[in-house]
């Protein structure tokens, strides 16, 4: 959880060297909390892009959330409705990846749900504050790596969620498929696509797994 | 864009961020979903990080690089091993990034 820290260090660098007042880097910090989507803004309102593209924008990006707050769902039965939107307004790539490993191996437990959410909020939005403080001091982003926290940070999540065959030629679909559209000029449909893509074919995978074994 | 635009520009990505997070899991919770869909929605998690972790690492300079002057894809790779063997964010962070680090250090990339 505490992989927010460096990312969101990095944010709070970006925002602070493209001229953000502190309230706005916090602000989207508190509010969006979503990694790639602040980091899309960022660089879109120092190109002087609009109000509407970069809602537009951002709109895009995230709504690969609609397909994870529904493979949460099922698991979220007995909880109350204000507990599950509470759930959610925290659900991030990350707090997806280990909540649906948790519900996986156990019943959702409300306060270790919560303990997640908090924690990971805290370190983005602690990590954005330190960025955006240290953004005047340091020369480059790139010289420390921090331009990697993203990646290295998706390369764990997946990691987590390889169990077994059918997980990895799904990941493999999906991965194609995103390469496909990001070079084939589509980048900001690939994740939901590439999604869709990869999720129909472990599907068939376990189908015509169950099969042969009948 | 002024000081105020921008803090309402922030709160429209909010808006836009927070409806597709809440929406499935508030309505779709206390539904019984076909057994197809759940099958379906097991596979989302893999999916999506596959499709994240691809271009961020693949995509170089705005096109796809499979070659090792793309120092993402060198960094990648121990950050993979550390990943699969620890399973641990923090610690495939740290590789990742001190790997890109002394990679830009060391080679002219």
């Amino acid at each position: 959880m505490l992989g927010y820290i460096p990312a969101g260090f990095a944010y709070g660098v970006l925002a602070g060297k493209a001229g953000f007042s502190g309230i706005a880097a916090l602000l989207m910090s508190v509010l969006v909390f979503a990694g790639a989507a602040q980091y899309a803004a960022v660089a879109m309102f120092s190109a002087g892009q609009s109000m509407a593209t970069i809602v537009l924008t951002t709109f895009i990006i995230n709504i690969r959330h609609l397909l994870m707050s529904a493979a949460l769902a099922p698991a979220l039965s007995k909880w109350s409705s204000i507990q599950r939107i509470a759930l959610a307004l925290q659900m991030t790539d990350e707090t997806f990846a280990i909540h649906s490993t948790a519900f996986s191996a156990a019943p959702a437990q409300p306060g270790q749900v919560f303990g997640v959410n908090i924690t990971a909020h805290t370190a983005w939005i602690g990590g954005s504050v330190l960025g955006f403080v240290a953004s005047g001091l340091l020369p480059d982003l790139r010289v420390l790596g921090f331009d990697f926290a993203l990646p290295a940070m998706f390369i764990a999540l997946f990691a987590c969620q390889v169990k077994g065959k059918a997980t990895i030629v799904a990941g493999l679909y999906a991965g194609i498929t995103a390469i496909w559209l990001h070079t084939g000029g589509h980048p900001t449909m690939a994740v939901m696509a590439a999604t869709v893509v990869g999720a129909t074919t472990g599907v068939f995978i376990e189908l015509w797994a169950t099969k042969q074994s009948s | 864009m002024g000081n105020q635009a921008v803090l309402i520009t922030i709160v429209g990505m909010a808006v836009v961020t927070i409806i597709p997070r809440i929406l499935p899991v508030w309505l779709l919770a206390r539904r019984r979903l076909p057994r197809l869909l759940l099958l379906w929605l097991k596979y989302v998690p893999v999916s999506v990080l596959a499709a994240l972790v691809t271009p961020s690492v693949l995509i170089y300079k705005d096109r796809l690089d499979l070659t090792p002057t793309n120092p993402f894809l060198l960094a990648a790779l121990p950050s993979l091993l550390v990943a699969l063997r620890t399973r641990n964010l923090f610690a495939t962070l740290l590789v990742g990034m001190a790997a890109l680090a002394l990679l830009r250090h060391f080679l002219p990339i």
